[in-house]
C-alpha cells in the first residue's frame, strides 16, 4: 500500500516537467499481449528527424528496426517490423494505436498488436 | 519499519496539495475563465490573499433563500496593484462589496473580477492610475564607443515594460485575431499564424482546442525563447562591455536571468550546446542593431503564449535596435526545420518605463488552486 501511494506522488511530481517538442519522439515502455498472464514487455525509442520518424524496438543487442506511419490528423500511429519470437524464428509484427493525453508528458500509445497470428492489445507510455 | 497509512495518506495529501498548487500557479486567463459568462456578487469579504502572481478576496455570499457560499475573486497582480496606489489593507475583512466579473469555468466559485465596488461608500477599488503621458521621445542613450545602450541613459534607471504583441505570429499583413493568451478568434487561422509541418499544425491545434491547460508557464516554468520578451513585468538588461556579455533579468519570467555574449566567441553550433530554456546566445553588433544568434534550446517550454511548438534544432536570429529613448524594436526570425516548413519572422515593439526599477516576482502558489468549494 505504502510503496502504491509513494509511486503515485512520484508520478505526479514527474508530470510537472514535460516534453513539448514533437509528440512521439522519446522513450516508451509498456507491454504486449492476449491477457493479464501473457504480457510481453517491450520498449520503443522513436526520434522525429525532421522528416519522418525513425525508432526501434527494444534497444540492445536484440533490437529491431521499426517502420512507423503516422497520421497526424487523427494521431493514429502504425508500426511493423520484422521481430524475432521467443525461439529467434523470424516473426513480422504490426501495430496500430492512437496517441492518447497527448498534452501530457505522460502520453500513452494504446492499440492493437498483431504478431505470429496473434491479435492482442498493446500499450506503452511515454519516459520522461 | 513501516509508516502508520494514517501518516502515509497525509503525507500524500500535503504533496498532492503542494503539486497541484505549483502546477497550477500561473494558468492564463482563457485557461481559468469563461469571458461569456458574467456575473455580479454581493458578499462580505472574509480574506485577502495578496499574493503572486494573483491577489484573491474570499468572499461570503448569500443567496435569496439565505444560504451562504464562498467565492474566490481574482483582481490583479500585488505588483501591478501596488504601483497603481493600492495596499492588502486597501480592502478589510468584513468589507461589503460588489463584484462584477467572468465566471470561472468548471462547477467552481470563482471568478475574475472586473470591477469591486464598497457598497458603503461607492468606492471603486483597485483600478489602475492614468498612465502619465510618454514624455517625448528622446535620442536612445550611447555607450562611450557609441553603441546604443539597451539600458537606462547614464544615472538613470529604468526597464522594459509593456510589449506591443503578447503573442508571437508570423510578421505578414493580415495577422490572425486571437486574444493576449494567444487563443485564436477562428481556428480556420492557424495557417496564417505560422508555416507549420503537418504534426507541428497539429499539435497547435490541439493546444488551441484544449484552451492552453497545458501550457508549461502554468507550472512556472521559465519563458524560453521570445517568449521571455513578451511578459508582464518586463525585463532589464544588464550591459557588462568589460566582460563581454550582456545579462537579460526578466522580471515577469520567475526571476530567470540569460546571458549573451558579446566578447567575439563564434557562436556554437546546436550539438555543442546544453540545452535550455534561454539557449546559448552569442551577439555581435551591426551598426545599431545587437544581432543575437541563439541555439541549444531544450524542448520543455512553448515559446509563445498560444501553444507554438518547437524542437531541440530551434535556431533564434534576434534583432534588437532602439530608435528612440522609449522604444526597443525586436525582431526574432525562427529557424526550427524540424517543425517549421521555412525560416519565418515576428517583430514587436516594447516600452521604455522610465524611473523605476523592475520588481520582485515569483511564480508561486496561492489559495486560487486549492479553492475547490
Amino acid at each position: 500500500m505504502w510503496k502504491r501511494v509513494l509511486l503515485v506522488c512520484l508520478g505526479v511530481a514527474i508530470s510537472a516537467f514535460a516534453q513539448e517538442g514533437h509528440p512521439l519522439s522519446g522513450t516508451w515502455t509498456g507491454d504486449w499481449g492476449t491477457g493479464p498472464g501473457t504480457r510481453n514487455h517491450i520498449t520503443l525509442v522513436m526520434n522525429w528527424d525532421g522528416d519522418k520518424i525513425t525508432g526501434v524496438m527494444n534497444p540492445g543487442p536484440d533490437s529491431v528496426p521499426l517502420n512507423i506511419f503516422v497520421d497526424y490528423s487523427s494521431w493514429t500511429v502504425r508500426f511493423d517490423a520484422e521481430s524475432k519470437d521467443g525461439a529467434g524464428k523470424a516473426v513480422r509484427m504490426e501495430a496500430e494505436a492512437k496517441l492518447e493525453n497527448m498534452g501530457s508528458p505522460r502520453r500513452r500509445l494504446i492499440g492493437s498488436w498483431r504478431q505470429g497470428g496473434v491479435t492482442a492489445d498493446f500499450k506503452v507510455t511515454r519516459e520522461q | 519499519m513501516r509508516p502508520p497509512r494514517s501518516q502515509l495518506v497525509a503525507i500524500a495529501g500535503l504533496v498532492m496539495v503542494i503539486l497541484s498548487t505549483k502546477t497550477s500557479a500561473q494558468r492564463s486567463f482563457t485557461t481559468t475563465y469563461d469571458s461569456g459568462r458574467k456575473i455580479t456578487l454581493e458578499g462580505i469579504v472574509t480574506k485577502v490573499d495578496w499574493v503572486n502572481p494573483r491577489a484573491f478576496l474570499f468572499m461570503n455570499v448569500k443567496d435569496s433563500s439565505g444560504n451562504i457560499s464562498i467565492w474566490a475573486v481574482e483582481f490583479g497582480n500585488p505588483l501591478e496593484l501596488e504601483k497603481n496606489g493600492w495596499k492588502s489593507s486597501s480592502l478589510k475583512i468584513g468589507d461589503v462589496v460588489t463584484v462584477e466579473g467572468a465566471l470561472a469555468r468548471g462547477e467552481a466559485r470563482q471568478v475574475s473580477a472586473a470591477s469591486i465596488v464598497m457598497k458603503t461608500t461607492g468606492r471603486r477599488l483597485f483600478t489602475p492610475l492614468a498612465r502619465r503621458p510618454a514624455a517625448v521621445a528622446a535620442p536612445a542613450p550611447r555607450w562611450p564607443n557609441g553603441h546604443v545602450r539597451l539600458g537606462p541613459p547614464p544615472g538613470g534607471k529604468g526597464f522594459w515594460g509593456t510589449p506591443s504583441a503578447k503573442v508571437l505570429v508570423e510578421n505578414i499583413p493580415a495577422k490572425p485575431a486571437m486574444n493576449d493568451d494567444g487563443l485564436l478568434a477562428n481556428m480556420a487561422d492557424i495557417d496564417k499564424v505560422a508555416p507549420f509541418k503537418p504534426w507541428a499544425r497539429s499539435l497547435y491545434e490541439f493546444r488551441q482546442r484544449t484552451l492552453l491547460q497545458d501550457d508549461p508557464i502554468g507550472r512556472c516554468l521559465p519563458p524560453g525563447g521570445p517568449r521571455q520578451f513578451q511578459m508582464p513585468y518586463g525585463f532589464q538588461f544588464i550591459e557588462q562591455p568589460e566582460l563581454g556579455r550582456i545579462l537579460v533579468l526578466h522580471g515577469g519570467g520567475n526571476r530567470n536571468w540569460r546571458i549573451i555574449s558579446t566578447d567575439g566567441r563564434p557562436a556554437v553550433s546546436a550539438s555543442e550546446a546544453v540545452a535550455s530554456y534561454y539557449g546559448t546566445s552569442v551577439g555581435k553588433w551591426d551598426g545599431d542593431t545587437l544581432v543575437v544568434d541563439s541555439v541549444g534550446f531544450n524542448e520543455k517550454f512553448w515559446m509563445t503564449a498560444g501553444g507554438l511548438p518547437h524542437t531541440e534544432a530551434l535556431h533564434l536570429i534576434e534583432r534588437f535596435s532602439r530608435p528612440n529613448l522609449n522604444t526597443l524594436r525586436y525582431e526574432v526570425t525562427v529557424d526550427d526545420p524540424k517543425t517549421y516548413t521555412r525560416r519565418w519572422t515576428g517583430v514587436w515593439t516594447i516600452q521604455w518605463v522610465p524611473d523605476e526599477e523592475l520588481q520582485e516576482y515569483f511564480c508561486e502558489e496561492n489559495a486560487d488552486p486549492a479553492f475547490n468549494r
